[in-house]
């Protein structure tokens, strides 16, 4: 495994090397402007305003968070994948109350309505309601 | 190992690595352009060379001499940085690939989960790209591709889990190797499935191509990118990450480089080449996916599957230690024709009870008010 | 250990250690992310230095793939949004040599009087060991581990809650 370190990072490297020396070479070969528009963001042709920092939905970070924690239990999940033989029934009953405490956790994650992104409440005209829930009712 | 021989070995597999790589840029967006242009009805590409094939060596040469702008805004270093970064996962993902008996880069023990791992490197690199452009669009491209691609990286790894069990190790030669009488996806069609439709998203191809929305958000995190760089992220990156991906999906389960005939790279490379077109097939048929309805996809249908059959099969190698192959291809098997027959009509249920739910609430709401 | 790896264990320390360093002198936070992902990389190698394959790609999984995403979304989402910050560390560096000093001589002391069998890093446990071991005598700490994951998920709901009543 040891002889394997070494050629990767040599092999990360020399990756890295590589894409260096072509965007090298294409800066090198490419034009040059410098006009009043040439460094400002594309926003489909209209006037950028503000800036591009702009404060993201809190919802990316928790379903960041959300796949740590599974991510975690993935890799708990290979070990028991590795030795599902030798663990037997014991191994078994373990890896079945640990993946179900997760599966609680992804039902509880449910129920919150934390899996739903976009608007809670769809807007729409309060005159069409009742005529949309009785066509849905049947 | 004398030194020569080791940096000839050593050259041999960067060339390999970056010939796949190289080819993949070549080959697969002008495939995509005249397959489309078929399924649509219409020409693609045609003028270049004979039926067009010199096209992607005019496109490459286009972006070569195109000016290579950076955002005055923009972070200079992470800019350049994320391209390579991004550039390195299917560079180093290939490592692991069996090619033919006997030829693997490296034949890691932990194999599959060197998979995953390096996999994630490029969520990395397209979240940098798209915040370090500071422009709206790449930065709302690259969080839902960072969003899109670690929820469904959860499933893609859960299924490799179950291969893995299958063989009972995680080197990726012992799966290609334990693959001599039957392919895995007889054994698993269940987990190809799944399998199949998260690392459709984990590529962020159509119909999961949300961050790079081109009616929404012109090419997502790649927006401000352009010639050569725009070049490795849409091509190289792109493409190159659909070849390793389809190597990894035959090595898992279409029996890697096993075929009639003996078994050598070709079978591997015909493979690639079927899963590839399939991948473009898809892109010209089914329209985007919405965000929420990507999302809960990964949580709420892929990631119950894959752990209740995970356990099931589990149980069974445990069952039955010496021929579980059988009960666990029958219980996929059932599973799978229950979930194409069912799942229509539970998703529609599911909608429709949801959207009442919504229209009782807003009605509460309006009355109160 | 061998005599390769350990010729390689220098450099790799060196370039852990470095990038640690790193992390607490850039003034631009997502640079100090990126320096702790690199910090991150190289625990990774020094983990396959020692042949724990497992740990090093559960490493590379969790602290590469997974923890940078968190610490860059929350760098993103805070209020300086990724720009210049001048962090505690840059006006206080006198401080760190004393603190450094003390954590320092208890490692050495703990780590000292620890009794290490040269022959168990030789023996090399294979992965599988490793994996049937912690069905076995660690059954418990293991289940214990999806508790705390539950509570984590728990706590990542209430954290966003919070936001909402302001």
């Amino acid at each position: 495994m040891e002889a394997v370190l070494w050629p990767l990072l040599v092999y990360f490297a020399a990756a890295l090397a590589l894409v260096s020396a072509i965007l090298t070479l294409s800066y090198l070969l490419g034009q040059r402007h410098r006009d009043a528009e040439t460094g400002k963001p594309y926003e489909s042709g209209i006037v950028s305003t503000g800036s591009a920092r702009v404060r993201f939905d809190v919802k990316f970070y928790q379903n960041a968070m959300f796949f740590v924690i599974f991510d975690l239990e993935a890799v708990f999940i290979f070990a028991w994948a590795l030795a599902v033989r030798q663990a037997g029934w014991t191994g078994y009953a373990e890896i079945v109350i640990f993946i179900g405490v997760l599966g609680s956790a992804l039902a509880y994650l449910w129920r919150q309505g934390q899996l739903d992104w976009g608007p809670r409440r769809r807007r729409r005209l309060a005159m069409d309601i009742p005529k949309e829930n009785d066509r849905l009712r049947g | 190992m004398t030194v020569v021989t080791f940096i000839i070995h050593f050259v041999l597999i960067f060339i390999l690595a970056l010939g796949i790589m190289v080819l993949s840029a070549l080959i697969f967006p002008f495939a995509m352009r005249r397959i489309w242009g078929f399924i649509g009805d219409r020409y693609g590409p045609n003028r270049v060379g004979p039926q067009g094939l010199l096209q992607p060596f005019a496109d490459g040469l286009k972006l070569f001499i195109k000016e290579d702008i950076t955002p005055s805004k923009a972070n200079r270093v992470l800019f350049a940085m994320a391209p390579a970064i991004t550039f390195i996962t299917p560079m180093l993902t290939v490592m692991v690939i069996p090619f033919s008996p006997g030829f693997t880069i490296a034949n890691l023990n932990v194999g599959l989960l060197y998979l995953v791992a390096v996999g994630s490197f490029s969520i990395l690199g397209l979240l940098l790209a798209g915040w370090a452009s500071h422009n709206k669009y790449s930065l709302l491209g690259g969080l839902r591709s960072v969003a899109q691609m670690v929820s469904y990286e959860i499933p893609l790894i859960l299924n490799i889990i179950i291969i893995g069990m299958l063989v009972g190790s995680l080197s990726l030669d012992d799966v290609v190797g334990s693959q001599g009488k039957v392919w895995y996806i007889a054994v698993q069609p269940l987990a190809f499935l799944v399998f199949l439709i998260a690392g459709m998203a984990e590529l962020n191809r159509t119909p999961f191509d949300l961050p790079e929305a081109e009616s929404e958000l012109v090419s997502g995190y790649m927006t401000e990118y352009g010639g050569l760089r725009f070049a490795l992220f849409a091509a190289f990156i792109e493409w190159g990450e659909v070849a390793v991906w389809s190597m990894a999906t035959s090595a898992l389960f279409l029996g890697g480089w096993r075929g009639p005939f003996g078994g050598n790279a070709g079978w591997l490379v015909l493979k690639v080449l079927v899963m590839a077109f399939f991948v473009i097939w898809v892109y010209a048929t089914f329209p985007r996916l919405q965000v929420d309805q990507l999302m809960a996809f990964a949580w709420k249908v892929l990631i119950p599957i894959s752990l209740v059959n995970l356990g099931a099969t589990g149980l069974f190698i445990i069952l039955m230690p010496d021929n579980f192959l059988l009960p666990i291809a029958a219980f996929s098997w059932v599973s799978v024709v229950l979930l194409v027959a069912l799942f229509p009509g539970l998703l529609r249920k599911a909608l429709l009870r949801k959207r009442l739910r919504q229209m009782e609430n807003f009605k509460l709401e309006t009355t109160e008010a | 250990m061998n005599e390769f790896s350990s010729a390689a264990f220098y450099p790799v320390a060196v370039m852990v250690l470095a990038a640690a360093v790193l992390v607490v002198s850039f003034k631009n936070l997502i640079y100090s992310a990126l320096a702790m992902i690199a910090c991150f990389a190289g625990v990774a190698a020094l983990f396959v230095l020692l042949h724990a394959e497992l740990l090093a790609s559960a490493q590379i999984l969790l602290y590469v793939g997974a923890i940078s995403i968190l610490i860059l979304f929350a760098i993103m989402l805070t209020r300086n949004r990724g720009g210049e910050v001048k962090l505690f560390f840059h006006q206080q560096a006198w401080m760190a040599i004393p603190v450094v000093a003390i954590v320092g001589l208890i490692l050495i002391i703990v780590i000292g009087s620890a009794h290490y069998n040269a022959a168990d890093t030789a023996q090399n446990p294979g992965t599988k060991d490793l994996a049937s071991m912690l069905f076995n005598q660690y059954a418990f700490p293991f289940e214990l581990v999806s508790l705390v994951l539950l509570v984590a998920i728990v706590g990542a709901i209430l954290l966003a809650k919070k936001e909402k009543i302001k």
